[in-house]
């Protein structure tokens, strides 16, 4: 099984890979699911314009998970990739490859930070707005950022270097006004906070990769203390709820239609729809899809969603009070390091209990590093700083 | 508890099919991932405003020009059915 959709020669010095939630003009884009087998976008993501203009050449698509949304890219209609019995990151192989410098990839739900921490490489997921989304297939926008990975904290700083900036096609893209007061404001307290809630149900191995980052950044003058921050832990659960309710709105578009899988079975307009998402929609897609409707509900909207964006602001303030004292949140990136098939088929909702760790960063739009098979979350515009403390786990 | 009545109403919403025994798997997986959403309950937003988006955004106002245009043979290349430079559909009205 290839780890790719499509590979391609580069005569370029520098290359990157991507991953299949980029529009791309010479390669297909299907964000890994039959609905979009085939599509070719007319025009292609501004990462990419901006990532050719700084002389890289993309090497390839990567696999992803049915719309980014799982844990590794297990629901690919197109084939998950395991190395025996372990569930493998397509991109994060690529970049173990040598096949480009990094990968750029789309984090909708912490893929891309649990295949950097289980492979032992570095990404970096930037603040929300600071990289463009033009031409990131939509998702979960209200948190969902293209992030890198790659071997070490320079070439992630490189490539998102050269990705990074207003865009005007974005309504979501930060003006640079705003970016350069926000990273004025970033001061180094020299000083990491453990977050104990966040510790739940992870194995030993994490807890080592845990207390070993600890140590290292003692050891390098860096002041870790432990706190407890209850709310942080609810996290999941509020993203859980709100990325099921955007995404069960963004892929209401794929209606046979226009673009996209059209089902041979059908006598009326209804049926088209409704047999064209039936037949190209995998399982677990349909569950957040019923989910997500579910939670918008005249009966929930109330008591689930309503309640989930008013729990982000508490998590978003309490981290922002948190990191006023410190440089970062640490706390694992995974329960385990490596997800083994059995438990990934039998389980089909582990995506929804994994993201407990990723989705502080998720729901706040806050930056994370990761090193060393641990996260390291920090304040708004503070990426310098994180990469910085990358160095040393 | 979700009832299958839910699952169904919901899934007819969301134009999916589900046969009886998708219906009965989802209205369990789907009351259990309601339960853990139960824990909320528990963190006081008593008057918190909702956060819908993480940065202060505003409205984005540009020129009404017209930018780059796509043929109509372009547009419809990605149409699983087209029909005289039109997307094909089956009668409506």
């Amino acid at each position: 099984m290839s780890i790719y959709m499509m590979k391609q020669e580069t005569a370029e010095a520098k290359a990157v890979v991507v991953d299949d939630m980029f529009l791309t003009t010479d390669m297909p884009t299907t964000a890994g699911s039959k609905m979009l087998e085939g599509y070719n976008s007319l025009f292609e993501a501004e990462v990419l314009t901006r990532l050719k203009n700084a002389g890289y050449a993309v090497a390839g698509k990567t696999k992803v998970g049915e719309f980014g949304v799982d844990l590794l890219g297990e629901t690919c209609y197109f084939g998950a990739e395991y190395e025996g019995e372990s569930l493998q990151y397509p991109a994060a192989l690529a970049v173990k490859n040598g096949d480009g410098k990094a990968a750029v990839v789309l984090d909708v739900n912490g893929a891309p930070r649990r295949g950097a921490a289980q492979s032992g490489l570095v990404a970096l997921k930037p603040t929300y707005g600071r990289v463009s989304r033009y031409g990131t297939i939509p998702v979960a926008c209200s948190g969902e950022t293209v992030s890198v990975i790659a071997n070490n904290g320079t070439d992630c700083r490189e490539v998102f270097c050269a990705m990074a900036g207003h865009d005007s096609k974005d309504g979501t893209s930060l003006p640079e006004s705003m970016t350069e007061q926000g990273k004025a404001a970033v001061n180094k307290r020299n000083k990491v906070a453990v977050l104990s809630s966040m510790l739940k149900g992870v194995n030993e191995e994490v807890q080592a990769k845990i207390a070993a980052a600890a140590e290292q950044l003692s050891k390098n003058g860096v002041e870790v203390v432990t706190i407890d921050a209850q709310t942080v832990a609810y996290a999941g659960a509020a993203w859980n709820i709100l990325m099921s309710a955007e995404l069960c709105n963004n892929v209401s578009r794929y209606d046979g239609v226009k673009y996209g899988y059209r089902t041979k079975n059908y006598t009326n307009i209804d049926e088209l729809y409704t047999n064209s998402r039936t037949e190209a929609f995998g399982d677990f897609l349909k569950s957040a899809i019923l989910f997500g409707s579910e939670t918008l509900s005249t009966e929930n909207y109330s008591k689930v969603y309503d309640k989930a964006m008013r729990v982000r602001r508490v998590i978003r303030d309490d981290m922002a009070a948190m990191l006023a004292d410190c440089d970062a949140l640490l706390m694992p990136a995974v329960s385990t390091l490596s997800y083994d098939r059995t438990l990934v088929e039998r389980d089909k909702y582990l995506p929804y209990k994994e993201n407990f760790f990723t989705a502080p960063a998720s729901i706040t739009g806050f930056p994370v590093v990761v090193a060393g098979g641990v996260q390291l979350v920090g304040n708004a515009f503070s990426e310098e700083l994180l990469l910085d403390l990358a160095e040393l786990v | 508890m979700i009832s299958k009545e839910v699952v169904e109403k919901v899934a007819k919403l969301s134009r999916l099919n589900l046969d009886e025994a998708e219906i009965a798997l989802y209205a369990e997986q789907l009351s259990q991932i309601l339960d853990t959403m139960e824990g909320l309950q528990q963190i006081d937003t008593d008057g918190v405003v909702p956060l819908a988006h993480v940065l202060p955004i505003e409205n984005v106002f540009r020129e009404d020009d017209v930018g780059q245009c796509f043929r109509q043979e372009e547009v419809l290349a990605n149409a699983p059915e087209q029909s005289d430079g039109m997307f094909q559909v089956p009668k409506i009205v």
